[in-house]
């Protein structure tokens, strides 16, 4: 009995740590701060997203956790968490202040 | 020719007269003689000696009639001869012969043998048989000629004289005439004994040459026989060699077709059991007897023409009119002679024999030597039939024992093998109790084991993963940033406006920094930079600082800025140390 | 009787709670490090003990090396060794919070996620509760273990 407990338990824990993107948060987010200039947030509904300014674009990976926070995780193994607040993303970046994104209506 | 007319006493005177007389006398009596021996002598047959001499002895003697009779007593038969005689007494005379002979050939009363050459004179009164004999005839003579036969010579009326006393010289010459023709006889009768003998001969002869050629037709019919013999003798040594029912029946066949002449044959087995059928056939095709059908109809029907109402075990039977009752059955040639043969109830068969190369049929002796053939042939069938039951028996068991041996081979190999996985289990189920005891006990290996297998997974999962970081940090391959000192910083920051910028994580950040620097950490470096330093001219000097022993985090900011080709980018040596160790500001 | 009771709730019952316990916890702190060995590396970097050429490599194999260990506690196989090597590591985790709280590093601990609570002398003293009862396991037999069935099977098959 217990051959067979201890497999699926160590599965159950492994599995734990592993939760996917929320749905619903996917979409493009637009936050029109005067300083900064108009900057565009992506969720993308695989994991993935982006940050863009102009031309440029900032890759990241997404991933919602409990209590209405997302974490950006950057390739270089950076973090910034974002609320989720009235329909709107509160981005804490470093150095910049907080952000607001709101979601575009299509 | 005169008689003895001159025989009377005489006186002295006529001494020499008489001498001359006397010796005239035996002159002629001398010549007498001579010519009777020398007529006699060229004449065979015994009638015409009688004859002649008959004639011959009359003259001298004197006598008018003469008598002579050649007999055989012992078979009363002879000839009786005469001259001087009517013809009719004559005749009468020959017919009493018999009675002549048992008057004056008394041999029975004597000892049974003749006197041979004796010559007995007889005195006519003496002798019984007065009345047989002419009367005046009384010069009798009898004499032997030799064993068988016998003559009596009878001389009538003298002439001179009238008297029936013969003189003493006519007398001695008639027996010496008698004598002569004794010889004449005995030379004559030789003669025809020897013709009778060589007769004889040629008839023996004849019956012997017949006796030859009788011999010599039994002598072919034995030299067949041997032959015959001597075929089967060798058959038997074949035989006895063979094996094979179908070798033996071919063998038998053939054998039996040279030692009876035949040009064509059939033997066959039927073995009703086994639905099988042995076949041999010689001078003719098969015609499909070698099928079992074909073959029970065959053997069936010559069953049924031997008449035996049951089988019985080792019995040769002929087949009665072999070609109509096996007419119908295939045969591809004429059945002359057919036995039915049979082994036991359910082995039987049949030979079958076509026509003689001469086109005789079989003798009955060839037919009884056939039948006890075929009854020896039994014998070989049967003793082939059991051997090759024996054999097959033979060849069962020794595919038996070849079975066991492999068995018992795999047998040994299978314990082998078993042996083998036994000291295998038992090493395994050692290693596993060791293997079992280290498992509870602390142990290095495991722990080399498990931080090699970490190391591994790690670096393999990294290899595989999108979001893999490099294993040695990027700041050890590139060429270091231009350094300054924290003074000269100071001095560029209050100078020229640089931008200081600090390359540490934000708590480090937030906790102590330069005064007036801005955050920008190689973690967030994209986003921060796109959101607050794009619009930074290239041109303003970037002064960057923090790291520690395990991350230049400076170097790495000071890279990235000069990839996106910011023309004046500094590194401060020793970072924020050196610039706190200045005395210059800090916040917060 | 019932000192024999308490012997076994204490011993082997307490171990297997913990071992299970320990070894989930590791294999869940595993979990995100795995996923995220970037962050993981700039968390090593920022406790300024690991030499900059060995972080990378200690941020890759050190979650693999509490994966693999926790699940063998839990499975309960080699657990005295596991338990010595998850020991040890709690040994150098306590010794790492505990000098860079000496420093004073601003620093998040980093066992589970980034962006956690600033690191205390609590966190040195939950490393040492974990700690204990790594020890606990490694001096005590407990029930449950895949080991421990194999043992037995064993002895079945060799008497």
């Amino acid at each position: 009995m217990s051959r067979r407990v201890f497999p699926a338990l160590a599965l159950a824990l492994l599995l734990a740590g592993c939760r996917g993107p929320v749905e619903g948060l996917e979409g493009d987010y637009e936050c029109e701060r005067v300083d900064t200039g108009p900057a565009r947030l992506t969720l993308r509904p695989d994991g993935g997203g982006a940050l863009c300014v102009g031309a440029e674009e900032a890759p990241f990976r997404w991933e919602a956790r409990g209590n209405g926070v997302v974490l950006l995780h950057t390739r270089q193994g950076g973090v910034i968490k974002v609320r989720l607040g009235a329909g709107a993303l509160e981005l804490d970046m470093p150095g910049t202040g907080g952000m607001t994104f709101r979601k575009t209506v299509k | 020719m005169e008689g003895g007319t001159g025989y009377s006493a005489v006186g002295p005177d006529d001494v020499g007269q008489d001498m001359r007389l006397e010796l005239e006398r035996k002159r002629l009596g001398m010549r007498v003689l001579l010519e009777t021996a020398q007529e006699l002598s060229g004449i065979l047959q015994p009638r015409k000696i009688v004859e002649t001499f008959l004639l011959t002895a009359m003259g001298p003697v004197g006598a008018r009639c003469g008598v002579a009779v050649l007999a055989r007593p012992a078979a009363c038969e002879g000839m009786v001869l005469s001259r001087g005689l009517p013809a009719a007494e004559a005749e009468a005379l020959e017919q009493r012969l018999p009675e002549i002979c048992d008057a004056y050939f008394p041999y029975r009363d004597l000892d049974g043998d003749f006197q041979v050459s004796k010559i007995r004179a007889i005195q006519r009164d003496q002798a019984g048989g007065d009345s047989l004999l002419p009367r005046g005839m009384d010069i009798l003579y009898c004499f032997t000629v030799d064993e068988e036969h016998c003559g009596l010579l009878a001389l009538g009326p003298l002439l001179a004289g009238g008297g029936t006393a013969l003189h003493q010289d006519a007398a001695d010459l008639l027996q010496s005439l008698l004598y002569i023709l004794m010889g004449a006889l005995r030379g004559a009768l030789a003669v025809s004994s020897i013709r009778q003998l060589s007769v004889d001969l040629g008839r023996k002869n004849d019956r012997l040459t017949e006796t030859l050629a009788a011999s010599q037709t039994a002598q072919r019919r034995l030299d067949r026989r041997v032959h015959q013999l001597a075929a089967i003798n060798e058959l038997a040594g074949e035989l006895a060699h063979l094996h094979e029912v179908r070798k033996v029946l071919d063998s038998f066949l053939l054998t039996m077709l040279g030692a009876f002449s035949v040009s064509s044959g059939l033997a066959l087995v039927l073995d009703r059991a086994g639905r099988g059928v042995d076949l041999a056939i010689r001078g003719a095709p098969d015609t499909g007897l070698s099928g079992f059908a074909a073959a029970d109809v065959l053997v069936y029907k010559a069953f049924a023409a031997t008449g035996a109402r049951s089988v019985a075990p080792l019995t040769v039977e002929p087949v009665a009119a072999a070609a109509d009752a096996l007419a119908g059955c295939g045969l591809a040639f004429e059945p002359a002679c057919a036995l039915f043969f049979a082994l036991d109830r359910e082995v039987q068969g049949v030979l079958v024999l076509g026509e003689t190369l001469s086109g005789e049929a079989l003798e009955e002796e060839d037919a009884q030597m056939l039948r006890a053939q075929v009854a020896t042939l039994l014998g070989y069938v049967q003793g082939a039939r059991r051997l090759s039951t024996i054999t097959a028996l033979n060849d069962g068991l020794v595919r038996q024992n070849e079975e066991l041996t492999r068995t018992v081979a795999e047998l040994t190999e299978a314990r082998q093998t078993i042996a083998l996985l036994e000291r295998a289990g038992e090493r395994v189920r050692a290693f596993l109790h060791a293997e079992g005891l280290r498992s509870r006990r602390f142990s290095w290996l495991d722990c080399g084991v498990i931080l090699l297998a970490s190391m591994l997974l790690g670096f393999l999962f990294n290899l595989a993963s999108p979001n893999g970081v490099p294993l040695v940090p990027g700041h050890l391959s590139r060429p270091p940033a231009h350094s300054i000192t924290a003074q000269k910083a100071r001095e560029l920051q209050q100078s020229e406006g640089a931008v200081i910028v600090d390359a540490r994580p934000q708590a480090f950040f937030e906790q102590r920094r330069v005064r007036g620097a801005v955050s920008l950490t190689p973690a967030l470096f994209d986003m921060v930079y796109i959101m607050r330093f794009a619009k930074l001219p290239l041109s303003t000097p970037l002064i960057v600082y923090g790291g520690n022993i395990s991350r230049r985090w400076d170097e790495d900011v000071a890279a990235r800025l000069l990839a996106r080709e910011h023309e004046r980018v500094m590194v401060i040596d020793d970072g924020l140390s050196a610039w706190v160790a200045r005395g210059y500001p800090v916040e917060p | 009787m019932r000192r024999g009771l308490w012997r076994d709730a204490l011993g082997r019952w307490l171990a297997l709670g913990f071992r299970i316990y320990l070894g989930g916890v590791f294999v869940y702190a595993s979990v995100y490090k795995i996923g995220y060995a970037a962050e993981f590396a700039e968390t090593i970097a920022s406790y300024q003990i690991v030499p900059a050429l060995a972080v990378n490599a200690v941020a890759l194999a050190l979650p693999w090396l509490e994966l693999i260990c926790g699940a063998m506690l839990v499975a309960g196989v080699r657990v005295r060794t596991v338990s010595a090597i998850l020991a040890g590591l709690l040994a150098v985790f306590c010794l790492a919070v505990a000098l860079n709280l000496l420093r004073e590093t601003p620093i998040d601990c980093g066992c589970f996620h980034s962006l956690e609570e600033r690191m205390t002398w609590m966190t040195v003293v939950r490393d040492l509760i974990w700690l204990g009862m790594a020890v606990h396991v490694f001096f005590f037999d407990s029930p449950l273990a895949l080991e421990g069935r194999y043992q037995s099977k064993l002895k079945e098959i060799a008497p």
